[in-house]
């Protein structure tokens, strides 16, 4: 994942993407590992560029992390991914010009991962190595890797139940992993007791995607109303999906 | 919205490969890596000049990171030591592709697929390596041509077909090349 790290020299992931689309001439303060990656960014093939490619390859990571390397085999073939991407692209433009939108998954259309917003400065509560589980959840969090998050997380929260801001994030990875019930329970308790008004905002954004999933309409709707009432960073999203679920 | 914090929580390398070591968890593992897979990756193209030969590479090597981390205890500098991993898979990588084609080498280096008691792998490995410095500083149809003849095993008839060079530019190209190469490495 993206990472700087000070005490060593090298790029982040995002300044090492942004200097391959700079030419590889453009850093001469790099050391020789990243000099080297550089210059080999001329053999990329690819149209959609080293961030598709990294992605690609942080997926066949995951896969492989967890036995189940047959999942992403299917990337290769180029015109699976172009015609990935264009219905990954079209999809929820498509529904939102449907009539009667009434997909069976809502998140599917409208879930958007979100990044982590905890510094490194949290609680101390349950000693050194639940901090750890804590640090090591977060970053798989950020990875989008749910599938490791998850377990940690709810180490975590096991520990330290209070943490709402970690609870929040435990519920959009459950609910990028469709684990509709355990989500809804995280975000209603996160909407119950909020950290702050911001995570109140969010975690009510995605209660309201995953009772939709789990087709109770009527709290969904409610709750989309009261978003759309709020005006607040959500409101015409939750504006078109209240058109949408008539 | 929620805005990302400048200071987010990460472990240190080291200790990622620590918690890797005690819990014996790939996905941890996984998450190391990817904090370098961009140079991972990157320094396979550079050595094997070719993106998709470079992505089986970079998952080679994280399979065999999974095994070495678990045999030896992990390195003091997790960034230099996986660089290192990187190219001698690489290398050896390259000399597998190079002696299958050690006919048309000889006329490069007669010891770069040569293997006796005299020559042993380590210093075969050094000279391939030279070899990918040297193709680097070719200029770059002379590279683009030797690439596809001595890499990628393609005929003078199919580096016609995907560049945009005539088959006599081609031949010419290559035969430059191939002098330019020997020069360098002499």
């Amino acid at each position: 994942m993206p990472r700087k790290t000070e005490h060593k020299q090298g790029l982040s992931r995002e300044e090492f993407v942004k200097a391959s689309h700079n030419g590889t001439k453009t850093n001469s303060s790099a050391d020789k590992i990243t000099h080297q990656a550089l210059r080999g960014m001329q053999y990329l093939d690819t149209e959609n560029g080293v961030e598709q490619l990294l992605t690609r390859l942080d997926h066949k990571i995951d896969s492989q992390s967890v036995k189940n390397r047959n999942i992403y085999s299917i990337w290769r073939s180029p015109a699976l991914k172009v015609a990935a991407a264009a219905v990954l692209l079209l999809l929820p433009a498509y529904y939102l010009l449907q009539p009667n939108f009434h997909p069976s998954n809502y998140s599917t259309a409208y879930f958007e991962h979100l990044p982590s917003a905890i510094p490194n400065t949290g609680t101390k509560k349950g000693g050194e190595n639940i901090q750890t589980e804590k640090v090591l959840a977060l970053e798989a969090y950020n990875n989008k890797d749910y599938q490791t998050a998850i377990p940690s997380l709810k180490r975590y929260l096991d520990q330290n139940p209070k943490d709402q801001e970690v609870r929040f994030y435990y519920g959009i990875a459950l609910l990028g992993q469709e684990k509709h019930k355990a989500a809804k329970d995280a975000f209603s308790q996160v909407v119950t007791r909020p950290p702050s008004a911001d995570y109140l905002e969010n975690a009510k954004w995605y209660l309201a995607l995953t009772l939709l999933d789990l087709k109770e309409m009527d709290q969904a709707r409610h709750l989309l109303m009261t978003i759309q009432q709020e005006k607040g960073a959500y409101t015409n999203k939750a504006e078109k999906l209240l058109k949408a679920i008539k | 919205m929620l805005v990302r914090q400048k200071n987010s929580p990460y472990l240190e390398d080291e200790e990622l490969a620590r918690l890797y070591q005690e819990r014996q968890d790939t996905r941890i593992l996984g998450l190391l890596f990817k904090r370098y897979l961009h140079e991972v990756l990157g320094n396979c193209m550079y050595f094997l000049k070719n993106q998709h030969d470079s992505e089986d590479a970079s998952m080679e090597i994280f399979e065999q990171l999974t095994s070495s981390l678990k045999k030896n205890s992990a390195p003091d500098n997790f960034r230099n030591w996986l660089f290192i991993v990187t190219k001698n898979h690489c290398l050896k990588r390259l000399r597998k592709q190079i002696k299958e084609r050690s006919e048309d080498f000889s006329e490069i280096n007669t010891n770069l697929f040569v293997e006796n008691d005299d020559l042993d792998a380590l210093i075969i490995e050094q000279r391939i390596e030279r070899l990918s410095h040297a193709i680097e500083d070719l200029k770059e149809e002379q590279k683009k041509c030797i690439i596809l003849f001595y890499l990628q095993n393609k005929s003078y008839k199919e580096i016609e077909e995907v560049t945009p060079y005539s088959l006599n530019d081609v031949k010419s190209f290559i035969q430059n090349g191939r002098r330019n190469l020997k020069v360098k490495l002499s």
